[in-house]
């Protein structure tokens, strides 16, 4: 029997990408990454262990656990429409449209993300409080007033949520050749059609992943929310507010909301599996 | 329809500058090095880039007059595009990739990939008609590239090296479909590529793009047996000189020398008496090497010095250098003789009869 033919490529003496099998690491490597492994999980853990599961559902279905829940959930699934609604065209601009300026705006774009969320509230109190110029104008003109109302904290959590969508989808984007596009539009296709029927299809995935990310901010969003609009019960007091005011008075309260959020965490987690945290 | 193009637009430090005229019906092609603004000149025409100056009238309508002036939108020209790589809509299968230019122009969605499927029958492709660009193949993805861009029954047809992603031996198979088709369907045609043979094959008229200017065009047959510019020449693989003639003698040096340096040119004898500026063209099997001076009765001898050698089939191409730069093909067997290799010193000799001059 003459010996198989022998390809290079076989068995490469030096792997340019190494996978996650066959490397083994030093073992203070192996430990760090256990101590920040733990850092995640212990706390987490730690939640679970304080739940008193048992009377889990009567604790939520106390009534002021049940407005806080329901007022988060009404805000968030707005903020997360208007995120839609002006984060999508600006993230097409970005990834699209060449203009002056349009790192800039890029960068500009992303500062919600590394701003401190309570210097945000204030930002946003400067801009739109009673006593400002176009808080002043609200109120005055069409006697709307954002401070201590929902409509307040939909505008909090717009502001935090907005460059978690418009960072990922405009990525989508660019990741993109546009020659398809320019095909359809060819093909006599308007932009409208075009986006609807070749872009849109083709990033969906992803679309999907970044409303995902941005519900999730707008959901937990907390300091920006109680600087601006304030911690109204019934109002303004969102689930994470609810969550802090209960722990002084009814812990346990606390530890059964803390547990659904972390719950919903977990189900957009699942959720984003193989689209955009893409599974080795 | 006939197009007329005057495209003269600049990009950073690239200026494209070039004027087109295809006659209703016929395919052009446009050849040159890359770089040399052949894609860019398709993106004008299509509409996805602006002219600069200069307009793009096609069958009497003017698309594009240049910046501040008419400027039709790609939907509103009724262009096909074929784009390098094909850019077939993932998300459809065949039947809708082909149905989706018919919709746009108003019928509805049953009835669209109803005409699309039937369209696709006629092309003979039926059989693709239910899969998904992932599922074709690069040739299968070229036809129902093709077949989506003549559905619309465009006015003009663009096509973008239509066979650079296909592999070779695919090819002439592909080529003459697309021969037929185009033969069929009777559009008006810009084709891109750098394959001669592609443009032998499918155009009637060549266009030679080189640095974004128009170094030559005409029909295929003026392009190929009088070539103006390095790159077809190589294309053509001939041996391309410029010279000053008078009588039988002619001056020659490389294409891109100086006129100093030509007027110190070799000197060579041809066979038919020609004055002036000067192309000089023979084939490289029209080159006798030796390694003595006398061995041959050619009257044209040229001192080289072997650059490169490289097999093509049973004969040998030989790159020289030296003054000027040509190339030879010879047997396996002569290269055994002479003893060639890189580096080596022979003489080039070129039979009068077997030079041709025509005017620069």
């Amino acid at each position: 029997m003459v010996a198989k033919s022998f390809n290079v490529g076989d068995s490469p003496l030096t792997d340019a990408n190494p996978g996650p099998s066959g490397s083994r690491p030093p073992w203070w490597v192996f430990t760090l990454a256990v101590v920040a492994l733990a850092y995640v999980a212990v706390p987490l853990i730690g939640l679970l262990l304080e739940v008193q599961w048992r009377d889990l559902g009567e604790q939520l279905s106390s009534s002021e656990s049940l407005t806080a829940l329901r007022l988060s959930l009404l805000t968030s699934v707005a903020a997360t429409i208007v995120v839609i609604i002006v984060g999508l065209p600006l993230a097409w601009v970005l990834a699209r449209v060449s203009f002056p300026g349009r790192s800039f705006v890029r960068s500009f774009v992303l500062l919600p993300m590394v701003l401190p969320p309570v210097v945000a509230g204030v930002a946003l109190l400067a801009a739109f409080g009673r006593n400002s110029a176009i808080g002043g104008w609200l109120y005055d003109v069409l006697g709307v007033q954002l401070t201590f109302s929902p409509a307040g904290v939909v505008v909090a959590q717009t502001f935090v949520a907005m460059p978690f969508f418009v960072v990922a989808f405009e990525a989508a984007l660019l990741g993109r050749s546009s020659q398809p596009e320019e095909v359809a539009s060819s093909l006599g296709a308007g932009s409208w059609r075009v986006f609807t029927r070749i872009t849109f299809p083709a990033v969906a995935p992803v679309f999907f992943a970044a409303v995902a990310l941005a519900w999730a901010r707008a959901l937990g969003e907390f300091g920006a929310t109680i600087t601006f609009a304030g911690n109204v019960a019934g109002r303004t007091q969102t689930a994470p507010l609810g969550i802090y005011l209960q722990l002084g008075t009814d812990p346990a309260g606390a530890t059964a909301m803390s547990v659904l959020l972390l719950a919903i965490s977990v189900g957009i987690l699942v959720g984003l599996r193989g689209r955009w945290l893409v599974s080795r | 329809m006939k197009l007329h193009a005057c495209v003269d637009c600049r990009a950073g430090d690239f200026h494209l500058q070039a004027d087109l005229e295809v006659p209703d019906g016929t395919t052009t092609a446009v050849i040159g090095p890359n770089g040399s603004g052949k894609t860019t000149l398709l993106r004008v025409l299509a509409g996805f880039s602006r002219n600069g100056k200069g307009e793009v009238v096609l069958g009497g309508q003017v698309l594009d007059s240049g910046l501040g002036g008419t400027y039709l939108d790609p939907p509103k020209r009724n262009i096909g595009v074929v784009p390098q790589g094909f850019a077939l809509f993932e998300n459809m299968d065949s039947v809708g990739n082909v149905a989706f230019g018919i919709q746009s122009t108003g019928v509805r969605r049953h009835a669209a990939r109803r005409q699309a499927a039937e369209f696709l029958d006629t092309f003979g492709l039926q059989e693709l008609s239910a899969l998904k660009p992932a599922e074709l193949s690069g040739g299968q993805s070229q036809s129902i590239a093709v077949a989506r861009a003549l559905a619309i029954n465009p006015d003009l047809l663009l096509l973008d090296e239509p066979f650079s992603a296909l592999d070779s031996a695919a090819r002439p198979r592909l080529r003459s479909q697309l021969r037929r088709w185009l033969a069929e369907a009777r559009t008006t045609t810009v084709l891109v590529t750098h394959d001669p043979i592609d443009a032998l094959t499918l155009a009637d008229r060549i266009v030679v793009l080189e640095g974004g200017q128009v170094v030559q065009s005409g029909t295929t047959g003026e392009v190929t047996s009088n070539p103006r510019s390095a790159h077809v020449a190589s294309l053509l693989g001939t041996n391309l000189l410029k010279g000053a003639a008078r009588g039988q003698q002619v001056t020659v040096g490389d294409l891109r020398s100086s006129a100093s340096q030509e007027a110190r040119g070799i000197k060579l004898t041809i066979s038919e008496a020609a004055s002036g500026e000067v192309f000089v063209m023979f084939a490289p099997s029209a080159v006798t090497l030796s390694v003595s001076e006398d061995v041959t009765s050619a009257r044209n001898r040229i001192l080289c010095k072997v650059d490169h050698l490289e097999q093509l089939g049973e004969r040998v191409r030989v790159s020289l250098g030296g003054e000027v730069h040509l190339s030879a093909e010879v047997t396996p067997m002569a290269v055994a003789e002479l003893g060639l290799a890189e580096g080596s010193q022979v003489w080039a000799s070129i039979k009068a009869t077997e030079i041709s001059t025509y005017p620069r």
